[in-house]
């Protein structure tokens, strides 16, 4: 009746309860270090097991130029998937609108890896990078 | 590590035989993934309404266009909409400004903010389609920039501010008080929906379209080339003008939004049949119309002719004025505007002393009266046709004028031999000649603000400024003060205005009015007359003046 995505989620969003309710003050702290990224719901799991995953949605600004991209500091550890545009999405876009994607973080090995969403305009140099969302998530067997 | 990667993008260009190629850049991320987002095979949908497209005519267009260089460049300056989801906007206004270059010859910079944030859309970044964008444009119109400055509309100045700052705070509409003086709107919207020769007929003969398309990541690193779609998944729907197209290379040619620092200069090839840009409709727009000028005197314009008399004029509606002068043969000749251009030199024959009036009673009419040689006042009238010169006797030592106040009236004045005024009148019959005495010096001059009043002008012995009404029975003469050189015009653009022209010192055109109470001092309008002044108004607040130049020609000066 549920699929195993399904049973993921509900496992994943607990963990989420869990985790966010003691986190708070280090992400106070941090605030004052670096530019709060833009879209940080602190709604991802920072645990998470071998082989299980999770997804996040973020939206993506094509219409200004932004390439919506990711980056992670350590290779392996996890897989990250851009899903496909959901084909059969009844929702109406107008140009200019930003467009929901959804990411899907695939636990492969366990370990510490920090995942980084960020815009960027690829031709334009000087363009400070925006920081969507980071993520630091520790894989465990 | 990471998933953007240009030298990837382009060995993916390499391999695909790509026809364009990326800009390499510093923040190109150096990573040994692949890419790994998936493309996105589905059309995207986009929430342009469809419309039933415009009926394609035959295949009648050009192997290329360019409105960069087709008849000029009527392509405006790329623009930047930096952090905001304004591309509609910038699109739409885009087409509006090559409209107004290619059907008014003007260059514009019109508000973008002015379109997005205070039109139907409201102060937000999100997105619109362009046919609900143009259709604003249609009705409520788009001021200038200056009116309303992208920039401001965000706070700090700052169109930057949406890169690291989700909204709220949205930007905000705050348009200059003057908005109106600026605005521009179009008349109509022709959506050739994806129908490819109505399209290409239309970027022709007509102009530039906005059209939508779907964005992908390799658009972004376009550098040049005619791009298509390799690699990189959908990053949303965007809108661009559409300013050409090139057979031969099977491109369209199109102006982007992103600053000039993107593709080649802010423009870009796309190739036919990619990323929805033959999926989605595209949409011109004609009839511009562009706001009025600002109240003020306009010219001296040349009007060319070799005159050899005042030129006198009337005009019988709006937007229509009838000038008549004598040439070098002695003929009357005869010049109108028609809303839209000037015709003539017409001949309408005849053998004339100094000037000939005109006169109109009603839309379609005209009346002409003029001294002949033999010092008798001639008739000559419009009315589906000219009629030929009709003889209404009399003696007359100068020019006449005319006025109509009402349909069927007409009165004219003209200096008898004994240097008094004379008036002649038509009511259905002639009456007439009446002395209306005095020693007048010039020819006279008559307005009338409404029925049955008449102004009459003349220059006095004293060279003055002499002025005598009627209404219900005629006034003395007065004495308004002005040397005058030559003859006055006078015309009224409603009840209780007169203005008056005249050359004075310098030979320049000077200008007195009544405003309902008081008589102005002297205007000095500035030029060297060779001539009085013929004065025509079609609407309250508008005055078109002609003049013989000192080259002969006729010169026109109008206030608006």
């Amino acid at each position: 009746m549920f699929s195993r995505h399904f049973f993921s989620v509900i496992k994943i969003s607990f963990f989420i309860f869990v985790v966010s309710a003691c986190a708070g003050t280090s992400s106070q702290q941090s605030e004052t270090i670096k530019p709060k990224p833009m879209e940080n719901t602190n709604t991802e799991p920072k645990k998470i097991k071998v082989l299980d995953t999770f997804t996040i949605e973020l939206k993506s600004r094509g219409s200004l130029g932004l390439q919506l991209a990711f980056r992670t500091d350590k290779d392996g550890i996890v897989a990250v998937t851009r899903l496909p545009a959901d084909s059969n999405s009844q929702e109406r876009i107008s140009p200019g609108d930003p467009l929901k994607v959804i990411f899907e973080i695939k636990a492969l090995k366990p370990g510490t890896v920090n995942i980084t969403f960020f815009e960027t305009q690829p031709w334009n140099k000087d363009f400070q990078e925006i920081i969507k969302k980071e993520i630091e998530l520790e894989v465990v067997e | 590590m990471a998933q953007l990667n240009i030298a990837e993008l382009a060995k993916k260009l390499r391999e695909s035989k790509a026809r364009w190629v990326p800009r390499e850049t510093p923040i190109s991320l150096l990573d040994n993934e692949k890419f790994k987002r998936m493309l996105n095979p589905e059309p995207p949908k986009i929430s342009a309404p469809s419309h039933a497209a415009e009926a394609a005519g035959p295949p009648t267009f050009a192997p290329s266009v360019d409105w960069r260089n087709h008849n000029g460049n009527h392509v405006t300056d790329i623009r930047n909409q930096f952090s905001c989801g304004s591309c509609v906007s910038f699109c739409t206004v885009a087409v509006v400004e090559s409209m107004a270059s290619i059907e008014k010859n003007q260059l514009l910079d019109l508000s973008e903010a002015d379109q997005h944030f205070c039109s139907s859309h409201g102060a937000s970044c999100g997105g619109w389609n362009d046919n609900d964008a143009f259709n604003q444009i249609k009705s409520r119109g788009v001021c200038s920039e200056s009116s309303f400055p992208y920039d401001s509309a965000f706070p700090n100045n700052d169109p930057g501010y949406y890169w690291h700052h989700d909204p709220p705070p949205n930007p905000v509409c705050h348009v200059a008080g003057n908005r109106n003086d600026s605005v521009v709107k179009l008349t109509d919207i022709h959506n050739m929906g994806n129908n490819q020769a109505a399209i290409k007929n239309y970027l022709t003969s007509t102009g530039p379209v906005s059209c939508s398309i779907a964005v992908y990541d390799d658009f972004q690193s376009y550098g040049s080339g005619v791009y298509h779609h390799v690699s990189g998944s959908l990053e949303g729907y965007h809108c661009i003008e559409v300013i050409g197209y090139n057979e031969a290379g099977q491109y369209w040619i199109c102006k982007n939004s992103w600053g000039t620092s993107w593709g080649m200069a802010g423009f870009i090839n796309i190739a036919y049949g990619e990323i929805g840009i033959d999926q989605y409709d595209k949409i011109g727009i004609t009839g511009v119309k562009l706001p009025a000028p600002p109240h003020g005197w306009y010219g001296f314009e040349t009007l060319g002719g070799v005159l050899t008399s005042t030129p006198n004029a009337v005009s019988w509606s709006e937007n229509r004025i009838d000038v008549v002068a004598r040439g070098t043969d002695s003929s009357v000749y005869h010049k109108w505007w028609d809303g839209s251009h000037w015709n003539g030199w017409e001949n309408l024959g005849g053998q004339i002393h100094g000037a000939p009036a005109i006169c109109s009673w009603v839309t379609g009419r005209l009346d002409i009266f003029a001294v002949g040689l033999d010092h008798h006042l001639y008739h000559k009238w419009y009315q589906a046709g000219w009629s030929n010169w009709e003889d209404l006797g009399g003696l007359l030592s100068s020019e006449p004028a005319c006025v109509s106040w009402g349909p069927n009236r007409i009165d004219i004045f003209a200096r008898g031999m004994d240097c008094a005024m004379y008036h002649l009148w038509w009511n259905g019959v002639w009456h007439g000649w009446e002395s209306l005495g005095g020693i007048i010096t010039s020819a006279p001059a008559v307005s009338s603000w409404a029925s049955g009043r008449l102004d009459c002008f003349a220059r006095g012995t004293n060279n003055h400024l002499w002025h005598r009404w009627f209404s219900g029975g005629w006034s003395n003469w007065e004495d308004l003060g002005d040397n005058i050189f030559g003859n006055p015009g006078a015309v009224s653009w409603g009840p209780n205005r007169i203005d008056i022209f005249f050359p004075s010192q310098g030979n320049a055109m000077y200008h007195k009015w009544w405003n309902g109470s008081t008589w102005s001092g002297e205007e000095n309008l500035g030029g060297i007359l060779a001539s009085g002044v013929g004065v025509s108004s079609w609407k309250v607040g508008r005055l078109d003046c002609f003049v013989e130049g000192m080259d002969s020609s006729m010169y026109h000066k109008w206030y608006q």
